[in-house]
């Protein structure tokens, strides 16, 4: 239904896009290494299982059917009419990829990073659901994020669907705009935690019979920190690779795109860590991660189109905010959230949303195929609009689903699980052998 | 009485207090935050200026009443887990 196929890149920027995408396994492979640290020894090998069988079944859902209801600009779409405006609500491409020439193509790029995106959107949920969520679960919900949640919702924005064209059909800006995925990946991956964190229910032992919070902490705090650091690198090309693919900017704007990033991502974390010296006595190790995480969580949507002064601003706020609202959801909420996955996506990707209306310069207007500006203001309504739509379609959307699941197979594991550990009652073998106190007949003397 | 304690205590409280949410608060607060959707929507493609902006704001605070009642009603029944 869209007028035309994207325009293919030079072969210097399909070069720069590939090189950017292959960066972003670096952001799963830190999320993960958080998720571990964060969680209890007992259960670490079955969240690095889980997180590796996530990965697998969203790129196998994303292979079969994710692309073909994602689309990309130009390919064939359902468009409802009301009003005399196109409601471009889903993709209508071929399963398999079927017909996606793998020439370099825009469209071939952006299954490509749709492909690791929706890896990395599937790893956030394993952070809310540590030390309780079945692995046989855990794929199934991945597959259903992959194959239907995540394609939806990355359509209307990064698909050329309804959202995306809010500026040209009513004026909005230049419709919801989103760069790096801070509301396709992180938020969406963010709400699927918080629907999982509600569905399993709080760990064992986690709150008193009078619902007062016990601390339950992270078993390896090198395994966060680094794995702060391994997603700063995934985050430069997932923001970049988004900032050239899906807005047009061209390759060189990577520099401030990664500039911005680092300053959101350090500003956040040095306010997180400010925030914990001032209310505890001493920086917190876990909340500063969060706050790392959220800052890059809160760059993605707008850094392409900011200056580096309002990238750190972005990373204040976003500090601040995933600092509190993780305690918010633990003692106000009495949500068991071990990886902060919430907070730092959800509340941080949000945030990030609404920082494009607020401080996003967005290269000039064009006109639309009426002959109408589509910049200039109505910008930050967009993206409340988009934020809108996140919190009432995507949130009762995956919480629906995860329900319906959790009714036809249970996605708790058993309390002997729980209270075993989830990595010798599901996997057969611990994280750390070594730890074990083996008996006399295995000593040598 | 069980629904106005759910919507004003904290879970905590709620769960101090022996309460539990009504089975039907959690469904409300889903569809609280569709309605709300269906709002902001509807109002992006039937008005225009001020009275857009007042109805996706009107929106956007159903959707906050909604997530209010989901958040409150699900911990007090999760505290069979304690």
């Amino acid at each position: 239904m869209n007028v035309a196929l994207a325009p293919a890149f030079p072969d210097t920027t399909t070069v720069v896009c590939i090189f950017f995408i292959f960066l972003v396994p670096f952001a799963g492979a830190g999320l993960t290494l958080i998720n571990a640290g964060l969680g209890r020894s007992r259960s670490a090998a079955h969240l690095m299982m889980s997180s590796l069988c996530a990965v697998s079944f969203a790129a196998l859902a994303y292979f079969i059917c994710g692309f073909a209801w994602q689309g990309f600009m130009g390919m064939p779409a359902h468009v409802l009419t009301v009003g005399g405006k196109g409601w471009n609500w889903i993709a209508a491409g071929p399963f398999f990829l079927r017909h996606l020439p793998f020439d370099g193509s825009p469209a071939s790029l952006a299954a490509l990073l749709g492909m690791v995106s929706v890896g990395l959107a599937s790893l956030i949920p394993l952070g809310s659901g540590a030390d309780r969520w079945r692995l046989s679960a855990t794929c199934v919900s991945t597959a259903l994020l992959a194959g239907w949640t995540y394609p939806l919702f990355a359509h209307w924005v990064w698909g050329g669907g309804w959202l995306a064209q809010l500026g040209e059909n009513f004026g909005l800006g230049r419709g919801f705009v989103d760069a790096g995925g801070a509301s396709t990946i992180q938020v969406v991956g963010g709400l699927t935690a918080l629907s999982i964190a509600w569905i399993l229910g709080p760990r064992h032992g986690k709150y008193t019979l009078e619902g007062m919070p016990s601390a339950i902490p992270g078993h390896n705090s090198v395994f966060v920190m680094f794995g702060c650091l391994l997603a700063l690198v995934g985050w430069w090309g997932l923001n970049s690779a988004g900032a050239v693919l899906l807005n047009g900017m061209a390759p060189g704007n990577a520099v401030l795109v990664a500039i911005n990033t680092t300053l959101s991502a350090a500003t956040a974390a040095l306010m997180a860590a400010a925030i914990t010296q001032t209310r505890f006595g001493k920086p917190d190790v876990s909340l500063t991660a969060n706050g790392w995480i959220g800052g890059l969580a809160a760059s993605s949507a707008a850094c392409a189109f900011v200056r580096p002064a309002a990238a750190a601003a972005i990373g204040i706020l976003a500090g601040m905010l995933v600092t509190l609202s993780v305690e918010w959801f633990e003692l106000r909420m009495s949500v068991d959230d071990p990886g902060g996955a919430i907070s730092a996506h959800a509340v941080g990707g949000i945030w990030g949303v609404l920082a494009v209306g607020l401080f996003a310069h967005i290269p000039a207007p064009e006109l639309n195929s009426a002959g109408r500006p589509t910049g200039g203001g109505g910008q930050w309504l967009a993206q409340l609009v988009g934020i809108a739509t996140l919190i009432g379609f995507v949130l009762p959307l995956t919480y629906g689903l995860n329900w319906l699941l959790n009714r036809i197979h249970p996605q708790r594991v058993a309390a002997e699980g729980e209270r075993q550990g989830m990595d010798l009652y599901e996997l057969g073998a611990g994280a750390y052998p070594e730890f074990i106190t083996h008996s006399e007949e295995f000593t040598q003397h | 009485m069980a629904l106005l304690a759910s919507v004003t205590l904290t879970p905590r409280e709620a769960l101090v207090h022996g309460l539990s949410a009504p089975s039907g608060m959690k469904l409300l607060g889903l569809l609280l935050l569709a309605a709300g959707w269906g709002i902001v929507v509807t109002a992006v493609a039937l008005l225009a200026g001020a009275p857009r902006i007042a109805f996706v704001l009107a929106g956007v605070g159903v959707e906050i009443l909604g997530l209010v009642l989901v958040i409150r009603a699900h911990p007090v029944q999760r505290g069979d887990h304690s």
